[in-house]
């Protein structure tokens, strides 16, 4: 039954899943682009000056801001719009399958296909800064953008949520509240900005509860 | 005799409106049951309650004796449901879809769906979201068949069908629950349909039940009574003991009744009213329902 939620979930990501994939690559390829020319142009002693004081690299790499963000917002949509839409939710609540490990699957496999896109970005922006900057570099720029990466995370499972949300008024609600969470990883422009970051995996790791609450709305007709 | 579903004090309010009030119902194994009513006396209501996708305020709907809310995984394998506008995931095709409901259900007979799908004529990589709601009810059906459910709630099958597809439909539907002895609940607004299929007519008035009785009874015992007499306008009331409903058109009154013509005749007689010709006029289900309802 889970590979059939699964297949159900890649039949409705896959083309999404191909789309983000090529954006990454592209995107990458842009950065390795800039790198070269900001070194080219500035000379590598100005670029250093830079890349170390004022946080040069992660202007670069602003699609790494924008990139997990979008695949978030986008992957929940994609899943769960075709499933509330003319309550079609319904149907997967009928199948012979217990509601809550349906929802978990279903939010789960989505992750996967999000986590994939994730690593692939963040692997692929390792191995772009390594190729002109030393270690110590590179290990604050990852370090920097982990934050982004959380929130696309945190995007996807609220975006879940407020969608899987029955109630107009609860999801404005909820939809406040993920604007504020989600804002907060997104406000730093300079390295080292992450603070409270382990704080804010838990509350990551919590959120797909929140689809269990939603659905749980959904089922005894929360209106 | 075994239930396969069971309404007892069934009560819901929306807010502060009540929308049923203290139904029992039981349908038993094997037969099929037309749910019939007039927009909001509580059908979906009572069918949203039957499908688990509301909880009841008061009272307790079961459905192989398990309340209807909180059905386990293996009961709701016993069911198939046709959800009101013949819902599927449309983002699928035809044989995605089969792929992804086939892995659910281990009696999973594919040949049902297959018959259904090899008539539309349609391309295995079509998708539902790109049929017409006929192909679509198709669909629908061919998956239910498919799933060999032993209970099927089909909410408003006939919904958006044209008159080609509704008699398909009856026609499948009637092949395979005779030849496979199945339980139907079903509700459809196209009233000579339902007379078609159904073995027993459950039928709702404002927020309770008017009548659950096979429906040959009903049409043999369920009767329609002409006359003229302008006295008689204004002056016979609907009861529960003789009139079930009464209509004036000018001098004409149609009076509906489950009471033989001599009891009628007595009933005016005991209130002064004097009737030379009175007729019997033989009624359609769809004019009994109008009859017991009422046309308002």
């Amino acid at each position: 039954m889970l590979k059939a939620i699964l297949y159900k979930e890649w039949i409705k990501l896959r083309w999404a899943v191909i789309v983000i994939a090529g954006l990454t690559v592209l995107s990458l390829a842009y950065s390795i682009g800039m790198i070269n020319y900001y070194i080219e142009f500035q000379g590598a002693f100005t670029n250093w000056m830079y890349v170390i004081g004022k946080s040069l690299l992660l202007k670069n790499i602003v699609f790494v801001k924008v990139l997990p963000l979008i695949t978030g917002l986008i992957f929940g949509l994609l899943q769960f719009v075709p499933e509330m839409t003319r309550n079609r939710m319904r149907l997967s609540y009928h199948l012979p399958i217990n509601e809550k490990k349906l929802l978990l699957a279903s939010v789960g496999f989505g992750y996967m296909f999000l986590l994939a896109e994730i690593l692939f970005l963040f692997f692929g922006l390792w191995l772009v800064v390594s190729m002109s900057y030393p270690a110590e570099v590179i290990q604050k720029v990852l370090m920097s953008t982990l934050p982004w990466f959380l929130g696309g995370s945190a995007v996807y499972f609220l975006t879940a949520f407020i969608i899987l949300e029955p109630s107009w008024i609860y999801r404005l609600i909820y939809g406040v509240v993920t604007y504020g969470l989600v804002e907060l990883n997104f406000r730093a422009s300079t390295y080292d900005q992450y603070v409270g970051l382990w704080v804010f995996v838990l509350i990551v790791a919590v959120m797909p509860l929140t689809v269990l609450f939603a659905g749980h709305r959904f089922r005894r007709g929360t209106k | 005799m075994e239930h396969v579903i069971e309404c007892k004090n069934l009560t819901h309010y929306y807010g502060d409106k009540l929308v049923l009030n203290d139904l029992n119902l039981s349908v038993e194994k094997g037969r099929i049951f037309g749910i019939l009513g007039k927009n909001g006396m509580g059908k979906t209501t009572t069918i949203n309650i039957l499908m688990g996708f509301l909880r009841p305020t008061s009272g307790q709907c079961l459905v192989f004796g398990e309340e209807s809310h909180k059905l386990s995984p293996a009961t709701r394998q016993k069911i198939g449901l046709l959800h009101e506008g013949h819902l599927a995931y449309d983002f699928m095709t035809i044989r995605q879809v089969e792929n992804f409901y086939s892995r659910f259900f281990p009696n999973w007979k594919a040949d049902y769906y297959w018959d259904l799908m090899g008539k539309l004529g349609l391309s295995d990589n079509h998708k539902i979201k790109n049929m017409s709601c006929g192909q679509r009810s198709q669909v629908v059906l061919g998956l239910i068949f498919a799933q060999d459910p032993e209970l099927l709630i089909l909410d408003d099958y006939s919904m958006g069908l044209d008159p080609g597809y509704r008699a398909l439909f009856i026609d499948y539907l009637q092949e395979y629950v005779r030849e496979k002895n199945k339980t139907v609940f079903l509700t459809s607004h196209i009233i000579q349909d339902v007379e078609k299929v159904v073995d027993d007519t459950i039928i709702m008035g404002h927020q309770k039940l008017l009548l659950k009785m096979p429906l040959v009874a009903l049409k043999e015992g369920f009767h329609r009574y002409e006359f003229r007499n302008q006295n008689a306008v204004g002056h016979i009331a609907a009861d529960d003991k003789t009139v079930t409903n009464v209509e004036f058109v000018n001098d004409k009154v149609t009076l509906y009744s489950f009471k033989s013509m001599n009891d009628i005749k007595a009933h005016l007689k005991s209130l002064g009213i004097s009737v030379s010709e009175i007729a019997e006029i033989p009624m359609t289900l769809e004019e009994a329902f109008i009859g017991l309802t009422g046309k308002y």
